[in-house]
């Protein structure tokens, strides 16, 4: 795991909405899923072979920590996954930079002119 | 069939993805209706940990749990559970303590347990060997078996015998040799020596020594009811007599001296050391 946290940043998409969906507490691969295809308006969707591949990394750097399977899940395959300290700070150092993109984007989008074609 | 297109290609993926997410993976497959895409997915997903993550291929090693101790290793990727190392550790202990405490203070609470010839509450038969008559003295070999095939090792033996009476009493053919059906009998025949009928068996009453200069002649053994084998296996409490309770065990109690197992208890199994020692003594001088 790398020490500075900006290391990490820019987060690709898929990385940034499975970490902004843990915000709401602890939740399974298909939840995380839905929660994501919820938060985008059905806009964006995670398939499980690149919401798993993001979360062996997120697990690795301790962005996220794994919790395993819960005693009265209805499936017993399923295992629950938590936004650590860690993951939270990076999220919210990501959602900062994004502030500052958007504030640039303002900024130069009200200055833009179009020209004529 | 997608279904198990789908498992085929989970299985296809790195043994440390497919291991850790895998289940999962397929929990989704089950609860999806876009199927088709999701096997397309899984495709993708097989190529990708296969080519651009060759550092998450090998199984992360549980973590040692900080403060835990070293004991709780495993292989379970969650690491140790607290649960089961209580459910294995207290009982351990308690169960420990348990059998260390009934071994303190003789096994006998009621006459059940350890120490008892009798069948306790747990339909356990839990035996304990009589303590050797002398433990200051293991010393002693074996009586030769041919002992009572000579006059005078008969004579020798049979003297011995009379000089306890609870064991000349038992032996109620007098051929020196507690046979089965004696032992069974030995109940009866204890109770008969008490003269005072109070119940117990006073050292007067079963073992006090009738010759006396003999018994002057083997240091340590001053103690009848400790030195010699069948006293000392019958006073399972060891409080110098027999009480009624450990005359009426007493068949059981002495069954314990066989040694030898062959159902009978021969002179080297009921003499003391002092005495075996004597005779050996005696052999060897008569026999060089």
């Amino acid at each position: 795991m790398k020490d500075d946290p900006n290391a990490l940043l820019p987060l690709p998409p898929a990385t940034l909405h499975i970490l902004l969906a843990l915000t709401g507490g602890e939740l399974h691969g298909y939840a995380i899923m839905q929660e994501v295809l919820r938060q985008t308006d059905g806009r964006y969707r995670i398939w499980p072979g690149t919401l798993y591949d993001n979360m062996q990394k997120l697990v690795r750097r301790k962005l996220v920590k794994e919790l395993g399977a819960k005693e009265r899940d209805e499936d017993s395959r399923r295992r629950y996954y938590r936004l650590t300290s860690l993951g939270g700070g990076i999220l919210s150092a990501e959602i900062s930079r994004l502030e500052g993109v958007v504030r640039d984007a303002k900024l130069q989008l009200a200055d833009f002119k179009p020209g004529r074609a | 069939m997608l279904r198990l297109i789908y498992s085929v290609l989970l299985r296809l993926h790195p043994a440390a993805f497919r291991q850790r997410f895998g289940p999962e993976m397929l929990s989704i497959f089950d609860n999806s209706s876009a199927r088709a895409t999701l096997v397309a997915d899984a495709v993708l997903s097989m190529a990708r940990q296969w080519a651009l993550r060759k550092d998450f291929r090998a199984p992360e090693q549980a973590p040692i749990l900080a403060g835990r101790g070293p004991f709780q290793l495993t292989n379970d990727r969650y690491g140790a559970w607290r649960n089961p190392v209580l459910v294995g550790l207290l009982p351990a202990l308690f169960n420990f303590a348990l059998i260390s405490f009934l071994i303190a203070r003789g096994g006998i609470p009621g006459g059940y347990t350890i120490g008892s010839k009798r069948v306790d509450r747990t339909g356990f038969r839990i035996v304990t060997p009589a303590a050797p008559a002398d433990l200051d003295t293991q010393v002693v070999a074996a009586v030769r078996p041919d002992i009572l095939d000579t006059f005078k090792g008969r004579e020798m033996v049979r003297r011995f015998y009379r000089m306890i009476p609870a064991l000349d009493a038992i032996d109620a053919n007098h051929d020196l040799v507690l046979s089965l059906e004696e032992i069974d009998n030995a109940p009866q025949v204890l109770r008969s020596l008490d003269r005072n009928r109070d119940g117990v068996l006073e050292v007067s009453e079963c073992g006090w020594p009738r010759f006396r200069t003999v018994y002057e002649q083997l240091p340590g053994e001053e103690d009848v009811m400790k030195s010699n084998p069948v006293l000392a296996a019958l006073d399972v409490d060891r409080d110098g007599r027999i009480s009624a309770k450990e005359m009426k065990y007493s068949a059981s109690t002495l069954k314990l001296l066989d040694r030898d197992h062959n159902g009978r208890l021969t002179p080297d199994e009921v003499l003391s050391a002092g005495q075996r020692k004597l005779m050996e003594e005696f052999l060897n001088h008569r026999r060089p």
